[in-house]
């Protein structure tokens, strides 16, 4: 059974997030391409604590008013900005995909510490009340419990239906990427499994995506001890600035995204509208250092191959690349490389044997970064809805703040999008996400244009 | 995959107090390199311990590196923090974080943050054994074991990997652990396991199959819990383990 077989293909066909550009797909998609950053982007100094006192206190804010609405919607489910998002997101993706009250065949999510509330454990700390412990430390599983038996209320066994379906992938920066993947694998494993046994695929759907509220002390203490993040706290809209010369590391930002994923058969047999395709993934691993990735890309750029490979596509057929752009020097220093490594030999045999030049051929390049801040666990399930969206619009976000490229970048002469979105004259058929991880851990999606033709 | 392949298990590396086996000082030494020795803390160390004992009865390097793959479960988070406190102070009963970034002589060891990442154990272990292939972790259930005892043996099948490495490990016997909720209801305790999976047909020179490989679809961790007590996000894989272990001894 070939991956073109349309009777293995996993489709998008919801999706959902509140992330710092607001809380609904459309209008967070064009505040990206309009660069608008008022009134929903909110980069500035951190108000929820008092930060003065930390090299770097700014962060991509989720809306305080959006905050407040969410609040006042679940509040008597759960309590913690984690939950709020991650509950958000779930219950816009299945409206969506009008697949509310079924149940998935599987879960995955992306998720780091900041599952654990740290309010608790300051509480804990100064009153030594166990109570206050509660759902503080160690247990997702309680608040994806929360989350299914909100959501799946009128389901009484939902939560122990599900809790075997249930995975959280912990890989940092790569959480939400490898979620997606793990989810697209799962589904097409069961699809070849179910055809072979003659048994239908329909009601075939995957949860997949991530959350993050990373605007507490542990993220800004750890990576202030690490250095990872911009200083530039006098100027927060021109702090995160991928690939630009004068950056100098990345800004936090907060939220979440879920995506679903389903069978093309399932899909078209219930006239569900199709965002896009996934036609495959790619993963590797640095083995060189816990903080440092490796300085010329090795795992990346494998990832991306392995990506390319899974897929049965040709970096030539790539047109535009989502990077993971954090706005850290090293990384958009190997990530830059890896790109080149795995497109630049590419295009220039094309160039050898068809007379294009390299740009010509070389995929376009934008992170979404600068507008959204760095996500973390959530960073690549939100990114990638605005990849699904690029695929359905047309358009490119630019690379906002990048002004002047980085001169041992530019010495790759890769194609990265300037600082105006690409709106017309585009034909995206294939587009890559890439997620890097602290640990060396990297993943790469595949995303393929959809006709949302069903034959 | 050729029909005739199998699956087998080729390493194992445990530590479990029903097999008498627990985290010691001379065990630490063996097996964790002294660059990660500070920055592991205890629950790191049983899992680098586990996967030690494993990796020794095998040779990994036959395999390249980018053929290599890892699938673990970690528990959410491995920091102790304990090592925090120093640096919390409280101003009208609210937290004051005026200098927690810098508290006086006590600023916060830039490896605490590092120590807390789930991920530690993963990408020492990934450093270490020079493992360039996919890598995936587990933070969830007790049955997040299962999860990644299927994917290691599934990047076989798909010939994406010709060695995978696969382990679980936790300890739920701090102080902070124990306090919360659903540790009060259990004994708790602590665990690791590692498991190295090779095709039937490699040819690595001494391949032997050591466990035969199934996966108990109904196993019931509540069982294992009852007995042996909590380990956490480690019980799935160490109770079928301890399926594996009980068959071959009869």
């Amino acid at each position: 059974m070939s991956r073109n077989d349309n009777g293995c293909k996993i489709v998008i066909t919801g999706m959902g997030s509140v992330n710092p550009l607001g809380d609904l797909i459309d209008s967070s998609f064009n505040n990206l391409i309009n660069g608008d950053l008022y009134p929903l982007n909110q980069v500035d100094k951190i108000k929820r604590f008092d930060f003065s006192s930390f090299p770097s206190h700014i962060a991509f804010h989720v809306n305080d008013e959006i905050i407040s609405r969410m609040q006042n919607k679940y509040f008597s489910a759960i309590s913690t900005l984690n939950d709020l998002f991650l509950l958000h997101s779930l219950e816009t993706a299945l409206i969506d995909s009008n697949l509310k009250n079924r149940l998935p065949y599987v879960i995955y999510l992306g998720a780091e510490s900041g599952l654990i509330s740290y309010e608790n454990i300051f509480r804990y700390y100064k009153t030594g009340e166990v109570d206050s412990l509660s759902y503080s430390l160690r247990s997702p599983n309680e608040l994806l419990k929360r989350v299914v038996e909100y959501i799946w209320k009128d389901n009484k066994n939902s939560f122990s239906e599900l809790s075997k379906k249930i995975n959280i992938i912990s890989l940092a920066c790569a959480g939400s990427t490898a979620a997606i993947a793990y989810a697209y694998q799962k589904l097409k494993d069961e699809i070849i499994y179910r055809k072979i046994r003659g048994e239908s695929v329909n009601n075939l759907w995957a949860i997949a995506g991530g959350t993050i509220a990373a605007i507490n002390p542990h993220f800004l203490t750890g990576f202030s001890l690490l250095g990872a993040l911009s200083k530039k706290n006098d100027n927060p809209k021109l702090a995160s600035r991928p690939f630009d010369q004068n950056r100098d590391g990345f800004v936090l930002g907060e939220g979440a995204g879920i995506i679903i994923l389903e069978s093309y058969e399932s899909a078209c047999n219930r006239g569900a509208k199709i965002y896009a395709e996934i036609v495959g993934w790619g993963a590797a691993s640095d083995a060189h250092k816990m903080t440092d990735p490796h300085p010329e890309g090795k795992g990346a750029a494998r990832a991306i191959k392995n990506c390319l490979k899974n897929a049965q596509v040709m970096p030539t057929q790539i047109d535009y690349i989502n990077a993971h752009g954090t706005s850290t020097y090293q990384n958009d220093l190997l990530e830059s490389k890896a790109i080149a490594q795995v497109f630049q030999s590419q295009s220039q045999t094309q160039t050898q044997t068809q007379t294009q030049t390299q740009n010509e051929k070389s995929p376009l390049i934008s992170s979404h970064k600068s507008m959204i801040g760095h996500l973390i666990a959530a960073s690549g399930v939100v990114e990638s809805i605005f990849v699904i969206k690029s695929l359905q619009t047309q358009k490119i976000p630019a690379n906002y703040n990048l002004n002047k490229l980085d001169s041992e970048i530019e010495k790759l002469n890769l194609n990265f999008v300037g600082n105006k979105s690409i709106t017309s004259n585009l034909n995206i058929k294939y587009a890559l996400k890439n997620s890097f991880a602290f640990g060396g851990h990297n993943y790469s999606l595949l995303f393929k244009r959809s006709c949302n033709e069903c034959k | 995959m050729n029909i005739d392949e199998k699956i087998i298990i080729t390493g194992v590396g445990i530590i479990h107090h029903s097999l008498g086996l627990q985290l010691t000082s001379d065990l630490e030494k063996k097996y964790i390199a002294k660059k990660d020795f500070k920055l592991s803390p205890r629950v790191t160390k049983l899992g680098l311990v586990a996967m030690g004992m494993a990796a020794e009865m095998i040779n990994i390097n036959f395999y390249p590196p980018e053929d290599r793959s890892i699938f673990i479960c970690s528990p959410s988070t491995t920091s102790e923090l304990e090592e925090l406190f120093p640096s919390f102070s409280y101003l009208n009963d609210k937290l004051d974080l005026k200098d927690y970034y810098t508290r006086g002589g006590v600023k916060i060891n830039p490896l605490w943050f590092i120590r807390s990442l789930s991920n530690l154990a993963i990408a020492l272990i990934s450093i270490n054994y020079n493992i360039e292939g996919v890598s995936c972790n587990w933070s969830d259930n007790a049955i997040c074991g299962k999860h990644a005892l299927e994917e290691g043996i599934k990047s076989l099948i798909r010939n994406e990997s010709k060695v995978a490495i696969v382990g679980a490990f936790d300890s739920i016997i701090s102080l902070y652990q124990q306090k919360e909720k659903i540790c009060l209801e259990n004994k708790n305790s602590e665990g690791a396991v590692f498991l190295i999976l090779e095709k039937s047909n490699s040819k690595r020179p001494g391949l032997k199959a050591i466990y035969d490989l199934f996966i108990d679809n109904n196993l019931n961790t509540n069982n294992f819990i009852n007995e042996y007590g909590n380990c956490g996000v480690a019980t799935w894989l160490l109770a079928q383990f301890h399926n594996w272990n009980t068959i071959k001894n009869i």
